[in-house]
This record gives C-alpha cells, sequence and structure tokens, in this order.
C-alpha cells in the first residue's frame, strides 16, 4: 500500500485486487491510461502521486520531472498533450493557484492528448494555510473536476479523466481530498494499454494562439465543449444512485463514505435516497431527475456549498419546493472537515432519530506533541545565530517549508507568512515603508520555485532586506524530494528521473540578478556564520546569506549520515535555568524530575545547546 | 463478519503507518474489505499519529465514530490516552509501556504516568506490553511495532500463516528476521501472564 509496493502497480493484472492509497491508486489510473509524460511539484497531501510516478517512471516508459514550480509542471504538461502525449501534473490544493495563468488560458486552447491535472484538497488546513475549494474551478475556467471518494474511484477516475478530456479537448481536474489521498482500501486494477498515443506536433497556429482574435473564437467553443464534458460525466457511473426513499441525501468527496456508512449502521436504508456526486459540471438531468423523486434533501459535502447551491438551482427550475438541508441550515459546519460523527450526528437530525448518546471517557489534559525542528536540525542553528546578531525587534517573513516551524516559541523566527515565495516581497514591504533592514527565510526549493522574481524586484528598488537562503539540499517537509538546488557533492537520492544530476547554484542565481553581498557558509561554523551575518546586517540595499547543511533526517535515510559527536549535562554543573529548552526547543533535551538530560537516541550532536548553556554544563 | 475498527496510535517515527499497512494487508488476504486511514499531518517533525484499520464483510468509512473502536494499539502510554474516547465500552487497549517525553518548549502540562490505571478504570480490558524492551533484546527499538501488532494478532481471528505470508511480502529483506521475530515475541507476550499488567 505504501511506498515499498509501488512495483506492485505496475502489474499487468486486470481483475487483481489490491489495496492501494488513494494516492498509489491514482498512480494506477494513470498508468492504466497510458499516461506518457508527469510532472509534479511536492505538496502534502498529494506528493505520494509524484514520488510514486517518480520511482516507476523509468520502469513504466513514462516521462517524468519534479517540476520547478507548479505553473511549470502545468505548462510542461500542456505543452506535451499538444503533442498528442497523455499527460498528468500533480499538485496540492494551492499549487492551482501559483499555475493560474497557465490554467486559465489551456481551456481555451484545449488539448490533444488527455490531460489531467490532480490537485488534493486540504479540507482543515491540515498542512497548508488556507483549505481553498477548487470545485469553483470548474464553472468559474471550465474545468471538468472529478471528485473521488474512494481509492476505487481515484482509480476510475484518473483513467476516465484522460478520456473525457480527450473528447472534450478539455484539461481535467481530479480532486481527491487528504481522507482520500491518505486513505488505503480495496481496488480493482484493469488493464495496461498496449500501446500508447502516437506523438507528433502539427502546427496550427489559429488553434494554438490564443490571440484575442483566436481567442473570442475559442471562448464560443468552451460553452459547447462544457456542456459535452456534463453530457460525458452523466454516462460515467460517477453518479450512482441507492435506495427509493423519500429523504434525499447528496454527498461528495469522503462525505459520500460517511453516509453510505452512518445509513447503514443506522439500518435506514429503505428510508433514503443516497445520490453521489462524483464531478463537475453536475449533468443536470440527474439533479432534476433526482430533486423531482424525493420529498427533501440533505447535502453532504465539504468545503463551501457548492453542490448544495447547485441542488437548489435544480429544484428551483424543476419547480420543486422542498427543503434543502446542508450547510445554509447549519446541518453541517461552513468550514473545516467532516468526520463520521458530523455525519451520523446530521442523518440523525435531518431523519428525526434521537441523538446518539456516547459513553463519556474524559480525555485527561494531556502535554500536546506539537511539530518541531527535528534534533541536529540545521535550520535551528540558523535561526539561533540570525536572532543573536539581528536581535527581538527585526522583523523575520518566513516562507513555506519546514522552517515555517520557526514560528513561535522558541525561535521566534517567522512574524510573517503567506504563500510560496512571499517571505521576500513581505520583507521588501516592511522594510520599505518602515525603514528598518528586514530579514526573509526560505528554503532552497522554495527559493527556485518563486523567490526569484520578489529577489529581482528587491534588487531593482534596492529595499533593506536581508535573504537567508536556508538551503539542506532537499525538499524536506513533503517527503524528500530532490531540490533544483543540489549540488553536485551533495546527497543525492535515488528519485526517479526527475533528478538533476548537477543542482542549480543559489549563490551564481542571487548575483545574476544583481545582488552584490552574497555569503555562502555552512551555520555550523560560527565563525563565518557570525561575521557574515555582522556584515549583511549593516550593508546597503539586498543582500544574501546562504546556509548549507543537509537535512539530517534525509541523511540518515540515504545512508550518508555520520554523527559528529554525542553531549550530555553535567549534573552538578547545571542549575536546571532551562535556558536550553527555552531557547532552542530542541527534542533531544528532556526534563525528568526537575533535572535536565540529554537522550543520548536523539541528540544528533550539533553541539547547538553547548553554545547557548550559560554554565558550562553541557559536555562532550 | 461485522466490521472490526483497530485505532493505531504512536509519535512520528514510530511506525504507525507501517503497522497499519501491515494489519489492513492481512485483513484484505483473509477475505475482507478494508479501509485504512492515516492521519498524520506534519508528524514526522515529532507530532502525534494516528491511524484507522477497519475490515468486515464491507467498509464504508476509513475512519470509525467515537466510542466505537474495537481495539486500540497505542506505541506510546500518553498516545494511548489521547484517543481512548474513540474506545467502545469495554474496548480492548494494547500499549506499550514506553515514554516518548513531548517536547517541552515552555511551561507545559506534566506527563501523566498513570495511563494504565486511568484506561482500566474507565472499564477498558488493558494489556501493557514491555514492546520497545523486548524489540531492544532482539537487536532494534523500532522493531516495537511489530510486537505490538503481533500482540493484536493474537485477539484477532486472522490465521498465523497470513500473518506471515503478509510479514515476509511487505517487510525488506534486510529487517526480515527482526520483523518475524519481533511478531512472535509479541504474540507470546500476550499469551504469558509475565507479560501483562
Amino acid at each position: 500500500m505504501g511506498t515499498a509496493l509501488a512495483h506492485e502497480i505496475l502489474q499487468n493484472s486486470p481483475g487483481l485486487t489490491a489495496c492501494l492509497l488513494g494516492n498509489l491508486a491514482i498512480v494506477r489510473g494513470a498508468l492504466e491510461a497510458g499516461v506518457q509524460l508527469c510532472t509534479c511539484y511536492p505538496g502534502t497531501p498529494a506528493s505520494e502521486v509524484g514520488d510514486t510516478l517518480g520511482r516507476i517512471a523509468a520502469d513504466a516508459d513514462i516521462h517524468f520531472e519534479y517540476s520547478i514550480n507548479e505553473k511549470v509542471a502545468v505548462e510542461v504538461a500542456f505543452g506535451a498533450c499538444l503533442a498528442g502525449a497523455r499527460t498528468l501534473s500533480s499538485m496540492k490544493h494551492l499549487g492551482v493557484n501559483y499555475a493560474g495563468d497557465p490554467l486559465s488560458t489551456m481551456p481555451y486552447v484545449g488539448v490533444e492528448g488527455g490531460m489531467v491535472i490532480v490537485s488534493a484538497g486540504d479540507p482543515s488546513a491540515i498542512t497548508s494555510p488556507n483549505e481553498q475549494d477548487q470545485r469553483h474551478l470548474s464553472p468559474s475556467l471550465f474545468y471538468p473536476i472529478l471528485d473521488p471518494a474512494t481509492p476505487q474511484d481515484a482509480l476510475d477516475m484518473t483513467r476516465f479523466g484522460f478520456e473525457l478530456s480527450e473528447q472534450t479537448r478539455l484539461p481535467v481536474i481530479l480532486r481527491p481530498t487528504t481522507r482520500v489521498c491518505h486513505t488505503g482500501g480495496m481496488v480493482e486494477f484493469g488493464s495496461l494499454p498496449e500501446k500508447k498515443r502516437e506523438i507528433a506536433f502539427e502546427k496550427d497556429p489559429s488553434r494554438y494562439v490564443p490571440i484575442p482574435i483566436n481567442a473570442r473564437r475559442m471562448r464560443q467553443e468552451l460553452i459547447e465543449r462544457y456542456a459535452r464534458a456534463a453530457e460525458l460525466l452523466s454516462r460515467s457511473g460517477f453518479f450512482p444512485r441507492t435506495g427509493e426513499g423519500k429523504h434525499g441525501i447528496v454527498a461528495s468527496g469522503v462525505g459520500y463514505a460517511y453516509a453510505s456508512q452512518a445509513i447503514h449502521d443506522l439500518g435506514i436504508a429503505d428510508r433514503v435516497s443516497l445520490l453521489q456526486i462524483g464531478g463537475y459540471p453536475i449533468p443536470g438531468r440527474i439533479l432534476d431527475d433526482f430533486v423531482r423523486s424525493v420529498e427533501s434533501i440533505l447535502v453532504v459535502e465539504e468545503l463551501t456549498p457548492f453542490v448544495e447551491e447547485r441542488v437548489t438551482l435544480a429544484a428551483f427550475h424543476a419547480d420543486r419546493r422542498i427543503p434543502i438541508y446542508g450547510k445554509r441550515s447549519r446541518h453541517f459546519p461552513l468550514a473545516g472537515e467532516y468526520d463520521p460523527d458530523l455525519v451520523e450526528d446530521a442523518l440523525r437530525t435531518y431523519l428525526g432519530l434521537a441523538k446518539r448518546e456516547r459513553p463519556a471517557v474524559p480525555v485527561p489534559d494531556l502535554p500536546p506533541r506539537p511539530p518541531v525542528l527535528c534534533p541536529g536540525c540545521p535550520h535551528r542553528t540558523s535561526f539561533y545565530y540570525v536572532r543573536k546578531i539581528f536581535g527581538k525587534q527585526t522583523v523575520y517573513c518566513n516562507d513555506i517549508g519546514c522552517y515555517t516551524l520557526g514560528y513561535g516559541e522558541p525561535l521566534h523566527s517567522c512574524d510573517l507568512l503567506l504563500c510560496m515565495g512571499a517571505s521576500i516581497s513581505q520583507a521588501t514591504a516592511i522594510a520599505r515603508v518602515t525603514g528598518e533592514r528586514t530579514v526573509a527565510y526560505l528554503g532552497d526549493s522554495t527559493f527556485f520555485h518563486s523567490g526569484l522574481t520578489p529577489l529581482a524586484n528587491a534588487v531593482t528598488n534596492g529595499d533593506k532586506v536581508t535573504v537567508i537562503v536556508l538551503n539542506n539540499y532537499v525538499t524536506a517537509m513533503t517527503g524528500f524530494q530532490p531540490s533544483i538546488a543540489a549540488q553536485a557533492d551533495a546527497p543525492s537520492p535515488p528519485v526517479g528521473e526527475g533528478r538533476r544530476s548537477a543542482g542549480l547554484s543559489i549563490e551564481q542565481a542571487a548575483r545574476g540578478l544583481g545582488v552584490q553581498e552574497v555569503f555562502s557558509v555552512d551555520q555550523f561554523d560560527e565563525e563565518s556564520t557570525v561575521a557574515a551575518l555582522r556584515q549583511v546586517k549593516t550593508g546597503d540595499g539586498v543582500n544574501v546569506v546562504i546556509f548549507n547543511s543537509a537535512c539530517v533526517v534525509h541523511e540518515k535515510q540515504l545512508g550518508v549520515y555520520r554523527k559528529r559527536r554525542q553531549f550530555a549535562i553535567d549534573q552538578e554543573a547545571c542549575t536546571q535555568c532551562s535556558l536550553c529548552i527555552r531557547m532552542l526547543g530542541c527534542p533531544a533535551i528532556h526534563v525528568h524530575e526537575e533535572r535536565f538530560y540529554i537522550d543520548e537516541n536523539l541528540c544528533e550532536g550539533c553541539g547547538l545547546c553547548v553554545r547557548v548553556c550559560k554554565q558550562h554544563a553541557i559536555l562532550r | 463478519m461485522p466490521v472490526t475498527s483497530v485505532l493505531i496510535a504512536g509519535v512520528g517515527g514510530q511506525g504507525v503507518v507501517l503497522v497499519s499497512e501491515l494489519l489492513a494487508l492481512a485483513a484484505m488476504a483473509a477475505g475482507e474489505d478494508v479501509k485504512q486511514g492515516e492521519f498524520h499531518g506534519v508528524a514526522p517533525r515529532g507530532g502525534a499519529v494516528f491511524s484507522h484499520v477497519r475490515f468486515g464483510d464491507q467498509v464504508h468509512s476509513p475512519m470509525a465514530p467515537l466510542a466505537t473502536v474495537d481495539y486500540l494499539l497505542a506505541l506510546e502510554k500518553l498516545e494511548a490516552l489521547r484517543y481512548a474516547h474513540y474506545l467502545k465500552p469495554g474496548g480492548s487497549v494494547i500499549i506499550n509501556e514506553h515514554t516518548v517525553e513531548p517536547v517541552r518548549i515552555a511551561d507545559q502540562r506534566p506527563y501523566p504516568d498513570d495511563a494504565v490505571d486511568f484506561l482500566s478504570g474507565k472499564g477498558f480490558d488493558v494489556v501493557a506490553v514491555a514492546a520497545t524492551e523486548l524489540a531492544i533484546e532482539l537487536g532494534n527499538h523500532r522493531a516495537a511495532n511489530v510486537v505490538l501488532l503481533g500482540a493484536l494478532a493474537e485477539k484477532l481471528e486472522i490465521p498465523s500463516e497470513i500473518w506471515e505470508q503478509t510479514i515476509d511480502q511487505r517487510i525488506p529483506e534486510r529487517f526480515l528476521s527482526l520483523n518475524q521475530a519481533a511478531f512472535v515475541a509479541g504474540r507470546e507476550a500476550l499469551r504469558s501472564p509475565a507479560g501483562t499488567a
């Protein structure tokens, strides 16, 4: 089900039943469709889609790349589909925003080979700064969107997505959410294709160049093509209806799985009619038939009341004045992900059943386990020295990656955060209006993803910004995907074809953009680190410090890690001042009966605590 | 067979996901429908991880409702308490006698040291297994997760051959003998009263 079984999804064994995570089922669906080129930018909860494709790319004869960002990922996949290839591009929900520019015109131009964009949603913003509902892209940009409820749906819908794309010439979005991506379930395999599509780019500028005169024609054609998508969806089998009861339930995504479970557990199958919404645009006839056949409707969908509004419209057009419940009626919350209890409770309310009595097991007041930087993480050392030199008052603009964990206690290294690459723009803005030098933090992958343009912008404007690039040679937060900044002598993971043999130099990129003052140092070397930071603090305009140290966890995975040293706390010398804990938040330092200890299994010997301890109580 | 729900809880890095996969694969091999939901967020950075594995004739939801879980497998003591409200009345808990201190960044609530007593007092059937110690004896503390899976297997009706095949197929060659031994040690710990609390 996990990565070790990745080879299993390459088997040409139609009818085989396997237990796959939703993300792996998506990969299988793409293989069954004969996908030829895949691009991705890693992002939870979609990361395993790209990682798995990367791992099997050579065996499956697929062109694969970890793209520099989602915009490029989508453009590369779209370009290849114009040459006839079936292509897939994978990212998290926010990736479609970064790719918004090409995405908004691609349906106008239209595809040749089928194109599926996987954009995984994150209700409750579990690993994201927001829980955006991508389904609104369907009516606004004319995308057919498929909305799986289970791993089997994920497989079937991905495969179908390529057909739908070719028949409408529209790129198609597959929108699984976290609870589909990270759910393991039984899936039945179809067959792998004997041969893939012919590749040939045939010139036809009037068709591929959306200058206004062509764009206006394309817009007219879109009306018909989008309507055709609804027609094909109506025959897709992704809108199953079960039951003949008068209580209608319309459900999408994992809400459909929860509703199915609650209907079974409550024994109400004979009282309800359940309709799954497997995609958008929702075929008008399906909703029309449904609103005419029931006396009321409860809509079960996460995020915004997208289906609910369409059901309401369908009832209006069918002249059916039936009660429609959902978010508007507060049967469901307007924000956050659903769970089986929430859905069962809503169904009980809807059907007038007694509330469920839950035996109360009071959860004791437990210490939380907030995510923290790992022991030995080079980011902790970077934050420590930067704060030591720049002080408390400096505004620290942070970015998307492990280093976001600089937020709050005890590192205080994240005063602002917005989206990929915004650290530099925000630092620019604060510096310009306050007149004070600001600090921007971002990692190597984020630097190339979207840090170059704001850096050029800051240089052009001469803003007093110090950009700190935390280069650990890998995209660590999302699962150690190769970074474009990886250096020839840096640890290199054996992940797919997307690996570049010699990475790009952050230092050369910064200098190329006109930054005069650039330092590239190892942050564990105190002398050069402090010297560089002192200099940039008093420098003019934009300057850059690149801290280069490999991610400890990644080095361990690669088997190249060597623990530097082992530290322990001298109990005689320790005064229990707790400064080490209050300054560093290192998981290797713990307290037992008011005494401080270093866990020898966790300590990686970075030595930062030695520098912090005023009693000199931490010894090798 | 009606749906059996197992909740597996632990801390990032303890192998919650691997145990969930092994259980899901074994249940599938035993002919059951299976759904498994992983809940890890940013857990690799020291957070709590949990997973639901549900199997039976037909399973729709990857997640069990509150107060319906049959078995809670806790790879860490504190994490057993965090998810106890998912257990059905009288449900079973298999708990690793092992503490992973939460990271201290400031003053915070103390680590509760009475997890087993607390859960027994609520009427749950609690078994404590020194899984981490057993795993260390076998040569690697990381095999504690499979020790606990062995203990759970003792309570489930999945045949031994299926467990053996599943472990053979899923565990990489170089860790296979370790994990086979860990699984057996877990089974034995549950059979012998010395290993229970």
